[in-house]
């Protein structure tokens, strides 16, 4: 008998052990081995994480995850993760299985997300901790279960994860994508919510918001022949609203991970589609755009007009960022030219310059992600101050970021010039910013 | 670290047990003629672990052991390994759990059923260190890193019928690990081997 009460008493009292008390309740910055990018490519290395409370349930400031989630009276439900892994050397905590790493990849990204739209002007758009779903069944009209891929729910405010199982960078280690999905969030609640009365149905809670939007705005009803009803124009009016909405979340995803090609990184087949680096002639002009939607409209294809739509935003503003870095660093290049001693070989400066060149790219990136911020209040407004029978412009966007760098001083000839390149004649009227400096002769 | 502190006092009381099988039946006396044996065994260990989703999976160990009897105790140093790899082509964890464990049995009695046929119960209860060693490979480069050795501790109940010099043997553990999850967790045990 004796045995037994001692076996029973060493069974009680083996539930915890002191190392797992303190991870439970964190008091400072851990390390933990996580793939990073610079933006070419992924490698795994220690990361400082700031905010986490409870490493044993990945829980923090940043980030509230619900494996294998639900939603009931809208509101989301799932359970908490069990984070798997051990102290290596230096105290590096490492990650023992996937998902494990995965999880505390995605925290460490909303930590750093979070940095992000602080700095950019965006930090009290969002309630922190963001929610995070992972492991999500979600089954997209029509297409059956959607894998490999990863949302943002308005409806739920949450980030929400479907299965990876392809063979390629897993979305939730993917720094573009998270940057990408995050900015859905900060759109939704600054452009989307306040046009709810204008367009009331996209208030409705569904998993996919964006895609219900759509259908409630008319995106997946019969197509008329023309677009000359009020249902065409609010399917217009989507079509345009969600290529902005893609357009400026790619932006985010490159300004976060300075990765111009980072749905590809983990969806392959959307390599030529999505990059925001290649040239772009100019933006489609609203003609084009109401042609392409009554055209695709008949066979349901409207969210490729969208994407597309969006891929032209996101390599428009990358092209007008780089330029306006490209003068900023000519000028300073310039001045120290004028300063710089003579005596200096080219070799010497050459470091000096990748360096200088480096930390210009990196401001552009903060820069950019200030002027999408600024800019998505006076896009609503555009939208929301439309008249019955007024057609959104696409150059909405381009003239949202000249109205701001005409407000700072910073719009000069140079810019409105490459400016107008990327604008389609029909649409130029809509740069009211650049009128007077390219009238002057 | 108190469970096994505990478990460690169990088997020190496991010795003082083998004093009270004067005091069993006669029927389940021991009746082998030699006191020492030796034992050669390997097993397979069937964990209940739960995965970092919060549900329980099965996760098979490979068993090694190798023991020396004095009747009626039992001492056994083994090793159990298994590895378990984790995500796709591009991003994976590769992580190897060993062990390496003194487990003290103590064997009351064997058990006639039948004039030409015996089982063994035994109890027992183990002491040891685990490790994890974890390789996580991003775009074909692995690093590699290991965890200290860890305190797990363990108690046991089994059975084998009594065919020497075959070894055959089930038995149900409970474990308790600095991590692991659940703690303590059930396993069951079967081992083939030479006991002579």
């Amino acid at each position: 008998m004796k045995y037994c009460i001692l076996a029973m008493v060493a069974f009680s009292l083996a539930a915890c052990s002191p190392a797992q008390k303190s991870d439970e309740n964190l008091n400072g910055p851990v390390w933990v081995q996580l793939p990073v990018t610079n933006g070419e490519k992924y490698s795994l290395s220690p990361v400082e994480i700031l905010s986490l409370k409870n490493l044993k349930r990945l829980s923090g400031l940043a980030a509230q995850f619900f494996i294998d989630p639900a939603v009931e009276n809208g509101e989301l439900s799932g359970r908490s993760p069990d984070f798997k892994y051990i102290r290596a050397d230096n105290d590096v905590v490492v990650p023992t299985d996937s998902l494990s790493l995965q999880l505390a990849s995605v925290y460490m990204h909303m930590e750093k997300l979070k940095i992000l739209d602080e700095s950019a002007g965006a930090g009290s758009i969002n309630k922190w901790p963001r929610k995070v779903a992972v492991n999500a069944i979600y089954s997209a009209p029509g297409e059956g279960r959607l894998f490999n891929n990863a949302l943002y729910s308005g409806q739920i405010d949450a980030m929400v994860f479907v299965p990876y199982i392809q063979d390629d960078l897993p979305v939730m280690v993917n720094a573009g994508v998270i940057g990408h999905e995050h900015f859905h969030s900060l759109f939704y609640k600054t452009v989307i919510v306040p046009l709810g009365d204008k367009y009331p149905e996209a208030q409705k809670a569904t998993v996919h918001d964006e895609q219900a939007q759509l259908e409630q705005m008319g995106a997946a009803k019969e197509p008329k022949s023309a677009l000359e009803t009020e249902e065409d124009r609010d399917l217009y009016h989507a079509v345009v609203l969600r290529g902005l909405n893609e357009g400026l979340a790619d932006v985010w995803g490159w300004i976060y991970s300075g990765d111009v090609d980072f749905v590809h990184r983990s969806i392959p087949q959307e390599k030529i589609t999505r990059r925001i680096d290649l040239p772009l002639q100019r933006l489609s002009s609203a003609t084009e755009i109401r042609n392409y939607v009554n055209l695709y409209a008949s066979s349901g294809q409207t969210m490729g007009v969208a994407y597309s739509l969006g891929n032209q935003f996101a390599r428009a503003l990358k092209t007008l960022a780089e330029f306006k870095t490209e003068q900023k660093l000519a000028a300073t290049t310039e001045a120290g030219d004028k300063s710089a001693d003579e005596t200096q070989s080219e070799s010497e400066n050459k470091p000096k310059n990748k360096e200088k060149d480096k930390q210009a790219i990196k401001q552009m990136r903060l820069e950019t992600a200030k002027m999408i911020i600024k800019s998505l209040p006076m896009i609503k407004d555009k939208v929301a101050s439309l008249g019955p029978s007024e057609m959104l412009s696409p150059a909405v966007v381009l003239e949202a970021f000249a109205s701001q760098w005409s407000k700072s001083g910073e719009l000069n000839y140079e810019l409105c010039s490459e400016m107008m390149k990327l604008t389609p004649a029909e649409d130029e009227p809509q740069i009211t910013s650049c009128r007077t400096l390219l009238d002057k002769p | 670290m108190r469970f096994i502190l505990a478990s460690f006092f169990l088997l020190l009381s496991l010795p003082t047990m083998a004093a009270e099988v004067e005091s069993l039946p006669a029927k389940v006396k021991q009746e082998s003629s030699r006191n020492w044996s030796l034992l050669a065994v390997i097993g397979g260990d069937y964990r209940a672990e739960e995965t970092s989703e919060g549900y329980l999976e099965g996760q098979n160990y490979m068993n090694y052991a190798l023991g020396f009897g004095y009747k009626p105790m039992l001492f056994v140093l083994e090793s159990s390994t298994a590895t378990k790899t984790t995500g796709n082509n591009t991003l994976n964890v590769e992580t190897t759990y060993t062990d390496y464990m003194l487990w003290t049995y103590y064997r009351p009695a064997e058990i006639r059923i039948f004039p030409a046929f015996a089982v063994e119960a035994f109890m027992g209860g183990g002491l040891g260190i685990y490790k994890l060693d974890v390789d996580t490979t991003l775009s074909g480069t692995t690093t590699s890193n290991s965890s200290d050795g860890k305190l797990t501790g363990g108690l046991a109940v089994g059975l084998r019928p009594v065919i020497d010099p075959i070894w055959l043997s089930i038995e149900v553990r409970v474990r308790a690990g600095e991590d692991f999850k659940p703690n303590p967790s059930l396993s069951g045990l079967a081992r083939i081997g030479l006991h002579f």
